[in-house]
């Protein structure tokens, strides 16, 4: 009988210490941000993190929302339900556009600022390298903050130290929000190289002036509108022009084979590696008419009128998708014409391509300085006008420096006709390409291109409602007019 | 007088070889002569036993001068000399005055007298009545309280158990399932035949022992153990026969091509369809998708069981087998069980060791359901593809979408049902030994130990065929889990009567647990060939990026319960159960939950004791705290996330990390359900009525929910305990024995369960939460709480109809035309925007109810199940998109009399109250004719006992709902509950089986 009370033991004890109860957690398949940021590949780490907010997951770069918001300009035009309001010019806090740009914007900029507040943390690093990553940061924060401030205007200027209370974090003025990313800029300028060996998506030292160029010209307009700031966007364009040349035939730029070249200063570079499900471009199926062959999902396309009044030229063959697939004509098709900048995408697997979105490039930068310097100067310059002209002669299919005086600009322009003739130019060259929304926004046309057509149109349609969930009554207010 | 003489004389001669061991033999049955198992026979003076088998029948080795003691709950014991004879047959009475059932009440038992809780007992006749090898969809419509859904109806369904409401946003209510003291087991996994017994615990007096994982109520469960007995085979065998219980009325191929060059001749498009190619249609068809991905589905289980023992072994065997193969092309399911369940007495009985295990090995082939795109649900697909398409084109290829009609992101359904390989299986071994130890009489201690492994392997393989692709198309992936639990019980009690009138027993538990998941995965795509298919990722040119994960959390518990009982009139039952779980954040470790139960057995009081008309009469009250430790490992946490992945070259991936998307917060803990219960037992006629009765107040605090943070601050979310939703109602359960004669006899039961779920407040000075899109595009926004409102609420615009001619006016002032959707403008501001959106669905019932009947008549039986749901909305997204016949009566101005917009208006698909339908049912759940084989011929077959059977499930169901079945739910989410995305359609069965035992 002994034997039942030892086995009774036995298995008791057994049962008993078989369980290993731990209380406290010890993740160990996660990272802890306390420990994390020390190490090169660590930040590296970070710094890839950063850049997946803004280009991946259907919600930055990498999909319609951002060209949406810009979509009250006469290029774009959406009339899919979720989209429309943008281009209508009514949109309201609830927007899908509105709450996930901001919302990736924001996401962007807390990561670099985790980034850049732990920079002192930085071990066995060369100054060089802590300096590359420091100036990649800066620039995107630069970068995430002016589409920000051009969009909503007055937005919380968070930094790694105030982000964990933004409860209590006022917004800050156009004017501080610009003060900020030019800091950045101008930190990310010095301490960036002037190209990444085999990194081609990585901003240089390039892109950070290019960007600040941009920056300058965009203050001198609407809202800061200091005419001061013209000189330094001429001064900061004119510090990139010879960095990079025009590629020569317009068409190439859309190519996929030809993504990397010469004119793009900063971009965006899809991949579909491992089935695109992580950074796979998405333009090329929503920007594509969704019949007639093509393939796509027609979520947005150009607008008849920006069509018929751009110029004709090899340029607007290129930009346009005039004809489809099978054949048709838009017109025929009973749709608008659509958009052709984003339509290859290289190979895809499903609805994921190997494209690009470019966000910087050269031909924005000779048109800055044009305009900036003929703005500064109270005449176009020699060299202002041959800027432009280069990029009027590409357009006609015309070799770039060689003048042509049926293409050119003449001399002689008074400053109104000369700065009338960039923006124009602009408008073409740059179309669905980011840019003549904040055209109109910083020249105040807003109302004046759009009240024909959209007769609800105000000068409170400028800034976007900020996303109604995102308000704090005293600390972050609503816009004008929402 | 003869006969009598004759077996005078024998008793008589009998008797002078007296005290020899004779073996008598019996059979034991209840007044209404149906055999009753597992009564208790004592040779009278001795610790000689024996028990009834499941037919009544007994033996016992006894002197022909002794007494026998025949015992069994509910009924009156009988003491009956054995006087020499060999076959005794007893007729025992039942007991309605005491009806002393013990009941199964979780780390232990109770008389049912001296129960102070909500605890329902289902019976067991009633779950075997049903032929499913899952308890889970076995038990619908047994239970008041208990609302069980079939979310989809494929070989592998998804059942939700809802006890009592919905009592969490986020935190999860499903029930704690518990199978012989294991914790977190699944219903899935327990075949109804090996179910001893099954209780579910409703109130907080009766789940506060579970502490913080109580709160959605407790579902206990006793396999079937052996008896001390010769041994016994049992063998169940059903195959059933599934078809579509209803397909939906979608376009044919002429019908849709006149549709769609009608719409584009609306909107000034090109036709897709020349009249020649549609009068082609008119005389050749075209293609019925329904029918090309549907079957008739066949299902069959087998059964076996072998149990016995002696004093000092007992064991019950079970094997099981089931094949389901499903009503959809390609979709099956698997599963071979084995339940051996052994047991040792030691030491006279003072010392027991039980080994409870179970293995279960499964194949499962599912369909995916409610998804889209190039790997989508065919049934989704199937609505709404064009059924101008052939299966296959000329080449042998599956014809593809676009061409100017239908979706061009919705594949062919046969192909999405065929191509894609979905191979699961999973492996569940359970092992459970216990001992019990009598110490000292009175005195017990349990020890148990309990060890699950579930091992799961996830493969995939898709080829180019859906998409008619190229090799970059093809892809494939190996996902495995691995989840293992250990779970150590400690129990000591004590037991103790004094006087005949005070009635003990005190309960202490020390209880660990540990549960730790890995799961890995590997992928490629790319193949060169296809095979192979996922059995050699390396075939792929094109390797996946690996991932593997692995959490961990524990849980240590206290847990004391006293329960007092005076005289069999009042019953009182205290409990506490402290919880420490590694899951709760710094702050908070640690939980306690109390509750107090009593009860008052009203008809022993001297008043009713004599009653003829009641029998029994009990008032039950309790009041307690339990908990929802519904939180993932690390939830409360600060981390980053991985995998963040971005190209700067255009093709490598560099590996990010990034800020997660939610903030820590050291506060999160569990959520807390306050109860209270207060409930009537009675009991009329000598048991032909009973009447259950209970109210309850639940209220939920705490509630785990997602704050939206303020995206400037880089998390998007934060896990918070905030706000409160109160579930309140009644539970009736009202059973009879109309007719109780020799030859027929009718029994019923009827239930009926009313809940009424409100949130009651959200997050501070938050009166409301979007929770998101209803699944499809423009269906944003669409599902919210609110508080004052319940859980499962839908948004959008009241629609209705569609502008007609005659106010073409009315309609210019919202910038419409007739034919245009007509919203209802609730601000009256002249504007159709997001302030005119108004609550258009409420996706919880008012009621559920179900009528149980049993008719029997010499040796056949009929039972009848009806059950129903009362006042639920489903949001019906699957007609927003279906070829529906109903599309045909769009609006043109010479038919203005339809709700249905005319063909050129963009936008009438937006959340609004037109896709809203009633999802209230009645339905013929189960109907069985059986017939017993009648005992001559049992006999001359050498068996126990024989049964044939033929059941029909879901014959009749009587609703207005237009999709496939109003259960139907794309989200097994109580928040996303009710929205249809055309999920596995359910089945009209047919059953054919036999039961024997030998």
């Amino acid at each position: 009988m002994k034997k039942a009370y030892y086995f009774l033991v036995v298995i008791t004890a057994f049962i008993f210490g078989c369980a290993n109860v731990e209380l406290d957690e010890n993740p160990p398949s996660l990272l802890s941000p306390d420990t994390f940021y020390t190490t090169e590949s660590e930040f590296q780490a970070a710094l890839v993190g950063s850049f997946k907010a803004l280009y991946s997951d259907w919600v930055g770069f990498d999909y319609g929302d951002p060209l949406i918001l810009t979509s009250g300009a006469e290029d774009v035009r959406s009339d899919a339900g979720i989209f429309i309001n943008f281009d209508r010019l009514s949109p309201n806090g609830n927007d899908r556009g509105v709450k996930i740009v901001w919302e990736q914007l924001y996401k962007c900029i807390a990561n670099t600022n985790a980034l850049i507040g732990n920079l002192d943390n930085a071990k066995d690093i060369t100054d060089q390298r802590l300096g590359e990553i420091e100036g990649q940061a800066k620039f995107l924060r630069a970068f995430s903050f002016f589409h920000l401030v051009r969009w909503w205007g007055e937005v919380q200027l968070t930094t790694f130290e105030n982000q964990t209370d933004i409860k209590n974090l006022k917004q800050a003025s156009v004017a501080e929000i610009y003060e900020s990313i030019i800091q950045d800029l101008k930190r990310a300028e010095q301490t960036l190289p002037t190209s990444f060996s085999g990194e081609p998506g990585r901003p240089t030292q390039g892109a950070a002036k290019a960007l600040l160029a941009k920056v300058y010209l965009t203050m001198a307009g609407w809202p800061i509108e200091d005419a001061a700031n013209y000189a330094l966007a001429r001064d900061k364009a004119k510090e990139v022009m010879g960095m990079y040349s025009l590629e020569p035939n317009f068409a190439d730029l859309w190519k996929n084979e030809n993504k990397f070249n010469n004119e793009f200063i900063f971009t965006f570079y899809a991949s579909i590696d491992n089935g695109g499900g992580f950074t796979g471009s998405h333009m090329h199926t929503a920007s594509r008419h969704w019949g007639n062959g093509e393939d796509g999902w027609g979520d947005f396309y150009s607008e008849d009128r920006f069509f018929e009044a751009f110029p004709e030229s090899p340029r607007k063959e290129a930009t346009f998708t005039s004809t489809y697939a099978d054949g048709t004509y838009w017109e025929d098709a009973g749709t608008q014409p659509h958009m052709a900048k984003y339509r290859d995408a290289g190979n895809t697997v499903g609805n994921n391509g190997e494209g690009f979105v470019v966000m910087l490039r050269y031909a924005d930068v000779l048109l800055t300085f044009a305009e900036a310097s003929n703005m500064a100067e109270g005449s176009p310059s020699t060299e202002a006008l041959e800027a432009v002209n280069q990029i009027r002669r590409r357009a006609m299919g015309l070799d770039i420096n060689t003048p042509d005086g049926g293409v050119d600009l003449p001399s002689g322009m008074s400053q109104t006709d000369f700065d009338s003739a960039v923006l124009d130019e602009r408008n073409w060259e740059l179309a669905f390409e980011f840019n003549r929304w904040f055209d109109l926004v910083r020249k105040k046309m807003v109302v004046e291109v759009n009240k024909d057509l959209h007769p609800n149109v105000t000068e409170n349609n400028r800034l976007l409602p900020k996303p109604n969930a995102q308000l704090i009554p005293g600390f972050l207010e609503q816009n004008e007019g929402y | 007088m003869n006969h009598k003489l004759i077996t005078l004389i024998l008793s008589l001669c009998i008797s002078f070889f007296a005290f020899a061991q004779e073996t008598i033999t019996g059979t034991i049955k209840a007044t209404d002569s149906q055999p009753l198992p597992g009564v208790n026979i004592l040779l009278k003076g001795t610790g000689t036993g024996a028990s009834t088998d499941f037919d009544g029948n007994f033996s016992i080795n006894a002197p022909a001068n002794g007494t026998l003691v025949v015992s069994f709950i509910g009924f009156k014991t009988q003491e009956i000399a054995i006087n020499s004879q060999t076959v005794i047959d007893v007729v025992l009475e039942e007991d309605f005055a005491q009806l002393d059932q013990v009941v199964v009440v979780g780390y232990g038992t109770q008389k049912k007298s001296d129960v102070t809780g909500a605890v329902s007992s289902v019976k067991m006749s009633e779950l075997q009545n049903i032929p499913s090898a899952r308890a889970d969809q076995a038990l619908q419509g047994q239970v008041a309280g208990v609302n069980i859904v079939n979310n989809d109806a494929s070989p592998d369904a998804n059942v939700s158990i809802r006890v009592r409401g919905v009592t969490s946003i986020s935190g999860g209510s499903n029930p704690l399932i518990i199978i012989d003291g294991v914790q977190g087991a699944s219903l899935k996994d327990i075949h109804p035949n090996d179910i001893a017994s099954m209780e579910v615990l409703k109130d907080a007096s009766a789940t506060a022992i579970y502490g913080s994982r109580g709160a959605a109520g407790v579902i206990l469960i006793t396999s079937k153990k052996g008896k001390n007995k010769k041994p016994q085979i049992t063998f169940n065998s059903y195959t059933t026969m599934h078809q579509v219980r209803d397909e939906l009325d979608l376009m044919d191929a002429y019908q849709y091509a006149v549709y769609n060059n009608d719409n584009r001749a609306a909107r000034g498009l090109p036709l897709p369809f020349t009249n020649q190619e549609i009068e082609g249609f008119k005389v050749n068809g075209g293609t019925d998708w329904q029918k090309e991905i549907f079957r008739m589905g066949i299902s069959h289980n087998q059964h076996l069981n072998v149990s016995g023992g002696n004093d000092d072994i007992v064991y019950s065997i079970s094997g099981d087998f089931l094949q389901n193969d499903g009503i959809i092309i390609n979709s099956s399911y698997k599963k071979y069980s084995v339940r051996p369940n052994i047991g040792f007495n030691f030491l006279d009985k003072k010392l027991k060791f039980n080994l409870n295990s179970f293995i279960s090995l499964s194949k499962n082939n599912p369909v995916p359901l409610n998804t889209r795109d190039r790997e989508g649900s065919p049934v989704y697909s199937a609505t709404f593809f064009p059924p101008t398409k052939p299966v296959y084109l000329g080449d042998g290829t599956y014809s593809q979408p676009g061409g100017g009609v239908g979706s061009n992101t919705e594949y062919n359904p046969v192909a999405l049902a065929l191509e894609p390989a979905r191979d699961n299986y999973s492996n569940r071994i359970n092992f459970n030994p216990s001992i019990e130890y009598s110490i000292i009489e009175g005195l017990k201690l349990y020890v148990s130990g309990a060890y699950l492994v579930v091992d799961d392997e996830n493969n995939f393989y898709y080829n180019e065929k859906v998409v008619n692709g190229v090799n970059a198309d093809r892809k494939a992936s190996i996902t495995d889990s691995k989840f293992t639990s250990f779970q150590n019980t400690n129990l000591l009690t004590y037991e103790k009567d004094l006087n005949d009138k005070h009635s003990i027993k005190l309960t202490g538990l020390f209880e660990q647990q540990k549960l730790k998941t890995s799961i890995n995965s590997a992928s490629a795509s790319d193949f060169l060939s296809n095979s192979t298919t996922y059995n050699n990722l390396s075939l792929g040119a094109v390797p996946g990026i690996p991932w593997s994960n692995l959490t961990e959390r524990s849980l240590q518990s206290f847990m004391g319960r006293v329960n007092y009982s005076y005289d069999g009139k009042y019953a009182i039952n205290l409990t506490g159960r402290q919880d420490a779980s590694s899951v709760f954040a710094e702050n908070n470790k640690t939980a306690f939950f109390p509750s107090v139960g009593i009860a008052w057995n009203v008809s022993k009081e001297n008043f009713l004791i004599d009653s003829k008309l009641i029998n029994n009469l009990k008032l039950r009250g309790s009041y307690g705290e339990v908990g929802n430790q519904g939180i993932s490992p690390y939830e409360s946490l600060a981390q980053l996330t991985t995998g963040a992945f971005f190209t700067f070259n255009g093709n490598d991936l560099a590996p990010g990390v990034a800020l997660s998307t939610s903030a820590p917060n050291p506060d999160l803990r569990w959520e807390t359900t306050v109860q209270l219960n207060v409930g009537l037992d009675v009991s009329m006629f000598n048991g032909r009525l009973s009447l259950s009765a209970d109210y309850y107040k639940k209220n939920t605090t705490d509630l785990l929910q997602t704050r939206a943070l303020f995206q400037a601050s880089g998390f998007a979310t934060q896990l918070i305990n905030a706000g409160e939703v109160e579930n309140k109602g009644v539970e009736f359960v009202l059973s009879g024995k109309p007719i109780v004669s020799d030859k027929f006899k009718w029994d019923t039961t009827v239930t009926f369960s009313m809940n009424e779920n409100k949130v009651i407040a959200l997050d501070e000075g938050v009166n409301e939460i979007r929770l998101g899109n209803a699944g499809l595009p423009g269906f944003d926004d669409a599902v919210w709480l609110q508080v004052g409102e319940p859980i499962g609420l839908i948004r959008g615009i009241e629609y209705n109809g569609v502008w007609k001619s005659d106010e073409a006016v009315l309609a210019a002032v919202y910038n419409q035309t007739p034919g245009s959707p007509k919203y209802v403008d609730q601000n009256n501001d002249g504007i159709i925007n997001g302030d005119d959106w108004t609550n258009i669905a409420n996706t919880l019932p008012d009621f559920t109810y179900s009528w149980i009947n049993n008719f029997s008549y010499n040796n056949f039986s009929l039972n009848l199940l009806i059950i129903g749901s009362q006042g639920n909305d489903i949001y019906n997204l699957g007609s927003s998109r279906i070829n529906s016949v109903n599309n045909l009566n769009v609006w043109t101005p010479t038919n203005e009399n339809t709700n249905i917009p005319a063909h050129n208006q963009l936008g009438s698909i937006a959340n609004s109250s037109r896709w809203v339908e009633d999802g209230s049912y009645l339905r013929l759940k189960n109907i069985t004719l059986g017939y017993n084989l009648p005992e001559k011929t049992i006999q001359s077959l050498g068996i126990g006992s024989l049964r044939f059977y033929l059941t029909g499930t879901n014959l009749i169901t009587l609703t207005d709902y237009t999709g496939y079945d109003p259960e139907s739910n794309s989200s097994s989410s109580d928040t996303f509950r009710g929205i249809d995305h055309s999920s596995y359609p359910s089945q009209k069965q047919f059953t054919l089986g036999l039961d024997i035992t030998f």
